[in-house]
């Protein structure tokens, strides 16, 4: 059986993404809530734009971002 | 044969390199004589007393481990055996003539001492040529235990000549050399045969018991990097008034978690008046450094002059053969008891750059700062006082010695002390402000480390409590928690140190293999795409190869080894069994993991070869092209079909590394070109600009 690759890169997956795109979606979503805290009001959509502007932050958290604002639900079920 | 060397019962002498032979030779005799045979270097040196000496040298190992057969494929290798280093290295032909001379000098001599040096890796290489060479008894032979190559030092360490000294360290040279054979050559072999199960596979891979885990670091890292997100905070910052003078002030409260409280901060605060609350003068003493180990030299020359670990341990040794400093392989901060500092510093007090600093500490009682590390083989590094040949140093030995030299003497000056002035201001009894001033007030060590220690300095306006401050403008500011920052050799050599992983003498080797293997890239160090698959692949199918918790173990095992609390057959016993778990784990599953890293190499050399957009058609990319015909590479762009005919020559020798940089004066990609002499970046516009003043195109790095 041919084996899945990731979403985003060509790396074996077990769900949608690889190890490592699916660690830095495990983090994106953690962090949500600190990010909206401390900006008070801010969407999902206005969160991974800034997650994809903001240059402290991991290039695969960047890829997962820009995956997930192209995806209609802007989330996936890992 | 002539007069000289027609001699009989001498005691022969073996020294680990050519220049500590010659040292040797003039302590021990006026009467020397030098003859050299197929270009070694061999000296017959008689004394006032009657004794006679014959001193040659080894060039480092002349004995290595390895196995009769000659098949390299082969796998699982258990049968091996101390061998003449030319029986497996092709390139070390010239051991043999060697190893024939001491066998030749051994027949006439009565007394045998190892005086290579004092420490695992030299009492392993003496060892060998003794029962090998030689064929002594190790307990019919001396052994000089020296840590400076002064004529005054050695001379007292063959007064004082003792049989077994450094057994320990004998016993854990060779297991250490066993214990990394059985781990580095069964698993490189597997990687390599695991290559060749895959269609046009090949090439050379490795891995070993301390560069598996030392890589899994890197990786660990830089994943952590690229899933890290950061979290904003806000810090607000005010500029205070005060009697005329302006000042800032930051808020009581750090990091300000939320947009809206920092917010309410600078519309409660802006333009009001505080009260000056407390005013603090704290006196705060900062201890000397404390004398340089191995270690602690290369994180601070890789600071400084950002030498790598291997350069910097490397002009270290050649600085100590040269006998200006004691010798550099050593875990110690502390100096040794018997010698005379003031002797020492007297010494330096003849090079000019030294006069100030030398005048200061001849005329104070000398009490060093020490460190806590020791090492029972050798004191810290330290300069020997000797000056013979320093104007002839080139300008990084220069560097690296004035760096041991500063430090020495700061490690005798007094502490720095330096006062905190931290002022504290009440806005309505609900805001809090701070300022902080800091100044020395003695700078004690400082002054004899100034050029390498910056002493910052925050003059503050002269408060007193109960003054009125006016809080003119608050700015906030928007931050973001900093990712993790990537190692550098220097601070990888330091968790290296941390996790007790290698030794101070292979710590540097190994990194720089990383390197040779395209596992890692860069100053700032990222793993390649085959640096991943290969942590990912030993993961998946032997998890205890990269195992730092078991690579810690085995060094506190060899440690114990070395100090004879533990014997080796324990320890090997443990690696044969861990070691062919390993084997059976990866032979199990070779063909997937060749297709997995044979994947990831070529990715990593594309990648490697790939240098950017062209930067004449805009276009295509450029490309590192290797043309069959001539042998020839250059720099081709992949749109040349579509008539670009951009090309740019390359060196024809060395390796190329991709650096992802572009020329910050013409735009085109930057290469990194290694050899084995040096490693420079260059610009692959033969017409750069840049390179004007500079005509082979070298950046120095």
């Amino acid at each position: 059986m041919e084996e899945k690759t990731c979403e985003i890169c060509k790396r074996i997956r077990k769900d949608i993404f690889c190890e490592y795109h699916a660690k830095a979606y495990y983090n994106i979503i953690e962090h949500y809530k600190y990010w909206k805290d401390a900006y008070g009001e801010l969407s999902w959509e206005e969160y991974l734009t800034k997650l994809i502007e903001n240059p402290e932050n991991g290039v695969w958290v960047k890829e997962v971002a820009k995956y997930l604002i192209s995806n209609k639900n802007g989330r996936v079920d890992i | 044969m002539n007069e000289e060397t027609d001699i009989k019962n001498y005691t022969l002498v073996i020294c680990e390199k050519a220049d500590a032979a010659k040292r040797i030779a003039e302590a021990l005799g006026d009467n020397v004589k030098v003859i050299e045979k197929k270009g070694i270097k061999i000296y017959y040196v008689s004394n006032s007393d009657g004794k006679k000496y014959v001193i040659c040298s080894a060039l480092g190992h002349l004995y290595g481990l390895g196995n009769h057969r000659k098949d390299r494929k082969v796998y699982p290798v258990f049968d091996l055996m101390w061998l003449p280093l030319n029986y497996i290295d092709k390139n070390k032909s010239s051991v043999l003539d060697r190893i024939k001379i001491i066998e030749e000098l051994a027949k006439n001599a009565n007394e045998f001492v190892n005086a290579c040096d004092y420490d695992v890796e030299g009492s392993t290489i003496g060892f060998n040529i003794l029962r090998y060479a030689c064929k002594v008894n190790s307990s019919k032979t001396l052994r000089a235990k020296f840590s400076t190559l002064t004529k005054e030092e050695l001379a007292y360490a063959f007064k004082n000549l003792k049989g077994q000294i450094d057994r320990g360290l004998v016993k854990a040279g060779i297991t250490r050399h066993i214990v990394d054979y059985l781990w580095g050559i069964n698993l490189s072999r597997i990687l390599i045969s695991s290559l060749q199960q895959v269609p046009y596979g090949g090439g050379v891979l490795s891995t070993g018991r301390v560069q598996g885990p030392t890589l899994k670091f890197i990786v660990d890292r830089e994943i952590e990097i690229r899933s890290f997100v950061t979290k904003p905070y806000w810090i607000t910052r005010a500029i205070v008034a005060y009697n005329g003078i302006e000042t800032y002030a930051s808020y009581f409260k750090e990091k300000i978690m939320r947009r809206k409280e920092a917010l309410a901060i600078k519309e409660e605060n802006e333009g009001e008046t505080g009260i000056v609350k407390e005013v603090k003068r704290i006196k705060v003493e900062l201890k000397p450094p404390t004398p340089f180990n191995t270690g602690d030299l290369q994180k601070e020359a890789y600071r400084i002059f950002r030498f790598s670990p291997s350069l910097t341990l490397n002009i270290a040794e050649q600085l100590y053969l040269q006998a200006l400093i004691s010798y550099p392989r050593t875990n110690s901060q502390k100096l040794p008891k018997t010698i005379n500092y003031h002797k020492i510093i007297k010494g330096l007090s003849y090079i000019k750059e030294y006069k100030e600093e030398t005048g200061i500490l001849l005329s104070k009682k000398l009490a060093p700062h020490e460190g806590e590390k020791d090492d029972p083989a050798h004191p810290c590094i330290y300069p020997t006082g000797e000056i013979e040949g320093i104007e002839k140093l080139n300008d990084r030995q220069k560097k690296l010695f004035d760096l041991i030299v500063r430090r020495f003497f700061a490690i005798f000056a007094e502490n720095a002390v330096m006062e905190r002035n931290q002022i504290l201001i009440d806005v309505k009894g609900k805001h809090y402000w701070k300022i902080n001033g800091r100044q020395y007030i003695q700078l004690g060590w400082i002054n004899f480390y100034r050029k390498y220690f910056e002493a910052e300095e925050i003059e503050i306006p002269p408060f007193k409590e109960g003054d009125k401050v006016l809080l003119k403008t608050i700015n906030v500011e928007e931050k973001f928690e900093k990712r993790p920052p990537r190692f550098n050799k220097g601070s990888l050599l330091e968790k290296m140190e941390e996790e007790n992983l290698g030794t101070k003498a292979t710590r540097a080797e190994i990194i720089d293999t990383l390197y040779k293997r395209r596992y890692i890239v860069g100053e700032s160090i990222i793993p390649t795409e085959l640096g991943f698959q290969v942590i990912e692949t030993l993961s998946k199918y032997s998890g205890k190869i990269i195992s730092i918790d078991l690579t810690r173990e085995m060094e506190e095992s060899l440690e114990k080894i070395e100090l004879e609390q533990e014997e080796p057959e324990d320890v090997l016993e443990r690696t044969f069994y861990f070691a062919w778990q390993a084997i059976n784990d990866l032979s199990d599953n070779l063909e997937k993991i060749g297709f997995e890293l044979k994947n990831a190499m070529q990715i990593t050399a594309l990648e490697n070869k790939t240098l950017g957009i062209c930067p004449i058609c805009k276009e295509g990319l450029l490309v590192v092209i290797n043309n069959k015909k001539t042998n020839k590479r250059f720099v081709g762009c992949t749109n040349y079909k579509k008539g670009c005919n951009f090309v740019a020559p390359l060196p024809q020798k060395g390796v190329i590394q991709n650096t992802g940089k572009t020329c910050t004066t013409c735009g085109w990609p930057i290469v990194q070109i290694r050899n084995n002499k040096s490693l420079w970046n260059l610009c692959i516009n033969f017409e750069c600009p840049s390179k004007v003043k500079n005509k082979n195109g070298r950046k120095n790095l």
